[in-house]
C-alpha cells in the first residue's frame, strides 16, 4: 500500500508539474512525464518477483512448458508497452505515431504467437498421420 | 419295474446337465474372460461366468478398485482447471490491455495456449473413447452369442435370436457411425470453435452448434430406435416364447403316457439350470461391461466437468476465450455419450436376455 501511495503521489506531482511547464517549455514537460513512467514502472517492477514466483508455481502445478507461457507473458508485456508508449506519443501531439506503436504492437504479438501456432500444427500433423 | 428305470433314467438326465462346467463349454462362456483386456482380467479375477455371485457386491468392489485410480485422474483435473483459468485471467488481461487495437491478438494467444495445452488431452480422450468403445464391442462379440445360446436353451428362442440381431445391428451401426462420422466432426466442432475465438464474430457459432446438435440427434435417434425396436419385438416374441413353452410342457405330459409328467418336469428342471448359468453370465457380462466403462467414464466425466467449471468462471470473468472453453467441455460431452450410448447398447442388451422368458 505504501509503495502504492508513492507511486500515485509520483503521478500526481509529475502530472503538475508537467501541467505548470508545458505553456513555457513542451519538451520539458514531456520529458519530465516520461521520466516520471520510467519512474512508476520500476517501481511497479520490484513487486513482479512474488507475482512471477506465484506463475512459476502454477506453471510447476499443472505442468505447462516454456513453449505455452513464454507467448502468453510477451504478449502482455508488449501490450503494457504499446500501451504506454501509444500514449505518451498521444500526449505529445504524435497521433500517427501513437498509432504506428499500436500497429508495431499487434504485429509483434501475433509475431509472438506464431510459435504456438506451429506447435499446435505439428502435434496436429502428428495426431493425424500427416 | 418299469417305471422305476424310467425314472432312475430321468433322474440321470437330470443331474448331468446341472454340472456348469458342461454347460459353460457348450456355450463359450469361457471366451468371455480371455476377450477383457489385460487390467480388466485383474479387476475381474474374482468372478466367474460359471459362477454366479451378487452383481451389487461385484459392483461395490470393481468400484473400490476404479477408485485407486481417482487421485491420479482428478489430479490432472485440477491442473487442468488451473491453467485454463491463468490463461482465461492472462487472457483478459490482453484484452483490457489491447481494447483499442483493431485485431484481438489476446484472445489469438489465449485460444492457441488453451489449444495446445489440451490438444493432447483431446486426443487422447477421444481415442479413449473410440478404445473403450472397440473394447466393449470385441467382448460383447463375445457375450450376446453366449447370451443368446443360454437364453434360447433356456427356453426363449424366439425372443434371444430378435435381441441378439439386434444387439449386434445397433452396435455395429453405432460403432461405424461413431467412427466414420461422429469422431472426425467432435475435431471439426472444435477447430470451428477455436476459429470462431480468433475471429471473435460469432459468425462461425450457427455452424459448431448445428454440428453439436447433429451428433446428439444421431446418438439419440439411434438409442431411441434401438430400445422402441426391442421393446416392440423383445415383448412380441416373449409371448410367443412363453406360449410355445407353455403348450411343449402341456402336450409332453398330456401325449406321452404314463412318464409324460416325469419328462414334462425334467425338461423344466433342464430349462431352470439354463436359466441359473444364464442368469450368472448375464451378471458376470453386466460387471465386465461396467468395469470396462468406469474408468474412461471417470476420466471423460472429470475433465468434462473441469472444463465446464471453467467456462463458467471464465465467463464471469466475460472473457472471449469462455466460448472455446465451453467448446471443449461440450466435445467431451460428445465423447462421453457416444462411450456411454455403447454401455448402453451393451447392457440392455444383456439386461434383455436376463429377463427373457423363464420357464
Amino acid at each position: 500500500m505504501d509503495e502504492f501511495l508513492k507511486i500515485a503521489g509520483l503521478a500526481i506531482i509529475a502530472g503538475l508539474l508537467c501541467m505548470v511547464v508545458r505553456p513555457y517549455t513542451p519538451i520539458l514537460s514531456g520529458l519530465l512525464s516520461l521520466g516520471a513512467c520510467t519512474l512508476i514502472l520500476l517501481l511497479a517492477v520490484s513487486f513482479m518477483t512474488p507475482v512471477l514466483e506465484l506463475l512459476q508455481l502454477l506453471r510447476e502445478m499443472t505442468g505447462m512448458t516454456r513453449a505455452v507461457t513464454a507467448p502468453l507473458y510477451k504478449s502482455v508485456g508488449i501490450g503494457i508497452l504499446t500501451q504506454i508508449s501509444g500514449a505518451i506519443c498521444e500526449d505529445a501531439g504524435e497521433k500517427t505515431l501513437s498509432k504506428a506503436v499500436e500497429i508495431g504492437g499487434t504485429i509483434l504479438s501475433i509475431y509472438v504467437t506464431l510459435p504456438l501456432l506451429s506447435a499446435l500444427l505439428s502435434i496436429l500433423q502428428e495426431a493425424l498421420g500427416g | 419295474m418299469r417305471r422305476i428305470w424310467v425314472a432312475l433314467f430321468a433322474l440321470v438326465l437330470l443331474c448331468s446337465p446341472i454340472c456348469a462346467q458342461g454347460l459353460d463349454e457348450d456355450f463359450g462362456a469361457a471366451a468371455l474372460e480371455q476377450k477383457l483386456s489385460e487390467p480388466m482380467r485383474g479387476w475381474m479375477a474374482d468372478y466367474s461366468p460359471a459362477v454366479s455371485f451378487d452383481l451389487l457386491h461385484g459392483v461395490e468392489d470393481i468400484l473400490e478398485k476404479g477408485l485407486e485410480y481417482g487421485g491420479t485422474v482428478l489430479q490432472d483435473g485440477a491442473a487442468t482447471f488451473v491453467f485454463l483459468l491463468l490463461v482465461v485471467a492472462f487472457c483478459k488481461l490482453g484484452e483490457a490491455l489491447q481494447n483499442t487495437w483493431t485485431f484481438p491478438v489476446a484472445s489469438l494467444t489465449g485460444a492457441l495456449a488453451i489449444s495446445l495445452y489440451c490438444v493432447r488431452d483431446l486426443h487422447s480422450i477421444i481415442n479413449l473413447g473410440k478404445q473403450t468403445m472397440d473394447e466393449l464391442s470385441v467382448f460383447s462379440s463375445v457375450l450376446m452369442p453366449v447370451m443368446a445360446s443360454a437364453a434360447a436353451v433356456s427356453g426363449a428362442a424366439n425372443q434371444a435370436g430378435t435381441i441378439y440381431c439386434l444387439a449386434v445391428l445397433f452396435s455395429n451401426w453405432l460403432l461405424k457411425i461413431c467412427n466414420t462420422l461422429l469422431f472426425p466432426m467432435i475435431y471439426v466442432y472444435l477447430t470451428l470453435a477455436l476459429a470462431d475465438t480468433v475471429l471473435g464474430q460469432a459468425r462461425l457459432k450457427r455452424l459448431k452448434e448445428f454440428l453439436g446438435w447433429c451428433v446428439k440427434m444421431l446418438l439419440k435417434g439411434l438409442l431411441s430406435i434401438f430400445t422402441g425396436f426391442l421393446t416392440i419385438s423383445g415383448a412380441l416374441s416373449g409371448t410367443v416364447d412363453a406360449a410355445a413353452l407353455k403348450t411343449a410342457k402341456f402336450a409332453i405330459s398330456g401325449m406321452v403316457p404314463v412318464v409324460g409328467n416325469i419328462i414334462s418336469n425334467a425338461s423344466s428342471t433342464l430349462l431352470s439350470s439354463a436359466a441359473m448359468l444364464k442368469a450368472s453370465i448375464g451378471s458376470f457380462g453386466v460387471l465386465a461391461i461396467f468395469s470396462i466403462f468406469l474408468l474412461p467414464f471417470f476420466k471423460i466425466g472429470v475433465y468434462y466437468l473441469t472444463a465446464k467449471l471453467s467456462a463458467s468462471l471464465s465467463s464471469l470473468l466475460d472473457s472471449s476465450l469462455s466460448g472455446f472453453v465451453d467448446a471443449i467441455s461440450s466435445a467431451m460431452g460428445m465423447i462421453l455419450a457416444m462411450t456411454a450410448s455403447s454401455v448402453f447398447l451393451c447392457l440392455s442388451s444383456c439386461i434383455c436376455f436376463l429377463r427373457t422368458v423363464n420357464p
